[in-house]
């Protein structure tokens, strides 16, 4: 898959381009001119104070919010409101959910084979055989008979993340994935993401885990305010952030 | 008591025997009327939810119309007004077909579109009542509109409300009774012929109560059963955990026998 990625024309441009982003909610910006690149097989942490318009970033990059202003343009397709088949771009953006959001009444592999099946049209034992493959990269195999309200916080969101990698989306986006968790399982969980990002994963990752961040993130990005007020490498960003409300930010995040 | 039942009618029958005959006609209308409501009822409560105005008015109209008129004035809008409405040529057709399906039709179509319209206003709240992460979900992995309604919103809706529909099971078993005010010789009906022909007033309405109470039994356990069955695994007992589903085949098959092998 990565030879074929290689001659692929589009490779060459952007994974993600955001320009001049404006999203309101009634008369509130959440986000105010946002401009954000994201490369082919770039990791990006998203961190900021609450409110400050992360989650509303990420999930205007899948349509799910609708931005009013500016333009996204994801794998080479533009985002307008007028867009045919914005089911077909979502296919190639996986999305991990701070709450999980499986599906309750599906099992662990139909969560998985669900989209695949009927989205991508493969065939029964195909998509049997993907969700099989992806819960095992995961490590919660043995649970594919299970039902979501049956496993722990953390399996429930491997479980997440294995039914997105099962679209083969070309980027994953994770909105704070490991804060609903207890502390014990958020390791198994950043763990699994460290791997994915191992396995060159194109990533924007909404999280407040530096350790994670100073693992994968090629780049950081401080918000605030519907902003992009800071952005850099990891270890400099958070030995010695520009600006004074990363600073802030981070004081508050270490203790 | 009951022992007049057993008594000879002038037409040869037993008493007990025009019980029982209200008493299939009572289910005739119960049964069938239930299924039209429940498929009318699903589609006009997605309508309460969709985001075109134009459904969304429509199914509301809908609601507000069939369940804010009385039964009895449904009824008697259906029998009487509405052959006097259509074309003269269709109007004496409809007045023309013989009883008891002279009736039937009509009763069975007025308590339909009436528990359509009480059943559509359970799924919308069904289908509010999930979380917000849900559709969003599904509308990250590429699912349609379509396919989110027919593989993630409507199968967890439809188990929501079981508990809710119980009552709507029962409702339209007991308005049943109204259709006896145009000339359906249901289960009330017949209690009431009973009674004025043995003057046993209450032999006869004692055993429609005794009747109707125990198909009151009958559909409370049926929906408890139902219940059970299509509970979520892992969830507790309780509202948030039930469910009616329209249709099993939520994945066609769901888990191939192969799964042992990956295991
Ligand atoms: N659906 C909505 N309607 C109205 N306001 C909203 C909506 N969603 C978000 N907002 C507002 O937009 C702002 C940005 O929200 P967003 O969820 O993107 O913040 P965030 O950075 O993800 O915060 P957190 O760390 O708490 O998740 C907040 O002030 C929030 O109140
Ligand atoms: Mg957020």
């Amino acid at each position: 898959m990565q030879q074929e990625r290689a001659v692929n024309p589009y490779d060459r441009f952007p994974m993600v381009i955001v320009e001049h982003l404006i999203k309101r909610f009634g008369s509130f910006n959440a986000l105010s001119d946002v401009n954000l690149t994201v490369a082919r097989g770039e990791k990006i942490v998203l961190c900021g104070p609450s409110g400050s318009g992360k989650s509303t970033l990420i999930r205007c990059i899948n349509h799910i919010e609708k931005h009013d202003y500016g333009r996204i343009v994801v794998d080479g397709v533009e985002l307008t409101d007028r867009i045919r088949d914005i089911n077909s771009v979502r296919c190639e953006v996986g999305m991990v959910f701070q709450s999980f959001n499986l599906f309750p009444h599906l099992s662990v592999v139909e969560n998985c084979m669900l989209a695949p099946l009927k989205v991508r049209g493969l065939p029964q034992s195909e998509a049997l055989d993907r969700a099989m493959a992806l819960l095992r990269k995961v490590r919660i195999h043995d649970q594919a008979k299970k039902y979501p309200a049956q496993l722990s916080g953390g399996q429930q969101q491997r479980v997440a993340i294995a039914r997105a990698l099962c679209m083969q989306p070309k980027i994953m986006l994770f909105d704070e994935p490991t804060s609903a968790l207890d502390p014990e399982m958020v390791k198994e969980v950043l763990e699994t993401m460290v791997e994915l990002a191992n396995d060159g994963m194109t990533m924007v990752c909404v999280t407040h885990e530096m350790g994670f961040a100073r693992e994968v993130a090629d780049r950081v990005v401080f918000m605030d305010c519907g902003s992009i007020v800071e952005e850099g490498d990891p270890s400099t960003f958070f030995r010695a952030p520009n600006t004074e409300r990363a600073r802030v930010f981070l004081n508050q995040i270490v203790h | 008591m009951f022992g007049v039942l057993l008594e000879k009618t002038m037409d040869g029958q037993r008493y007990i025997d025009w019980l029982l005959s209200g008493l299939g006609w009572t289910l005739a209308l119960a049964f069938f009327g239930w299924w039209i409501a429940f498929a009318i009822g699903v589609v006009v409560g997605i309508g309460r939810t969709v985001r075109s105005s134009f459904f969304g008015g429509l199914a509301r109209l809908y609601v507000e119309i069939f369940r804010n008129i009385p039964v009895l004035v449904q009824m008697f809008l259906w029998y009487f007004v509405l052959p006097e409405l259509l074309p003269s040529a269709m109007g004496d057709w409809i007045k023309q077909i013989p009883p008891p399906w002279g009736s039937f039709f009509p009763a069975l179509w007025c308590l339909s579109l009436y528990t359509a319209a009480r059943i559509a206003e359970q799924v919308r709240a069904g289908i509010e009542a999930l979380p917000k992460g849900q559709p969003e979900a599904a509308a990250a992995l590429g699912l349609s509109r379509y396919l989110t309604y027919r593989h993630i919103i409507l199968p967890q809706a439809l188990r929501l409300i079981v508990p809710s529909l119980t009552s709507e099971v029962m409702g339209i078993y007991k308005n049943t009774s109204v259709a006896l005010t145009i000339g359906m010789m249901e289960l009330t009906a017949q209690a009431r012929q009973i009674s004025d022909a043995t003057f046993q007033t209450f032999t006869a309405f004692g055993a429609a109560t005794l009747i109707y109470l125990t198909l009151a039994l009958i559909a409370y356990q049926t929906m408890m059963l139902i219940d059970r069955a299509v509970r979520i695994p892992g969830t507790a007992p309780g509202r948030e955990a039930v469910g009616l589903d329209i249709d099993d085949s939520i994945l066609e098959s769901p888990l191939p026998g192969n799964m042992e092998v990956v295991k």
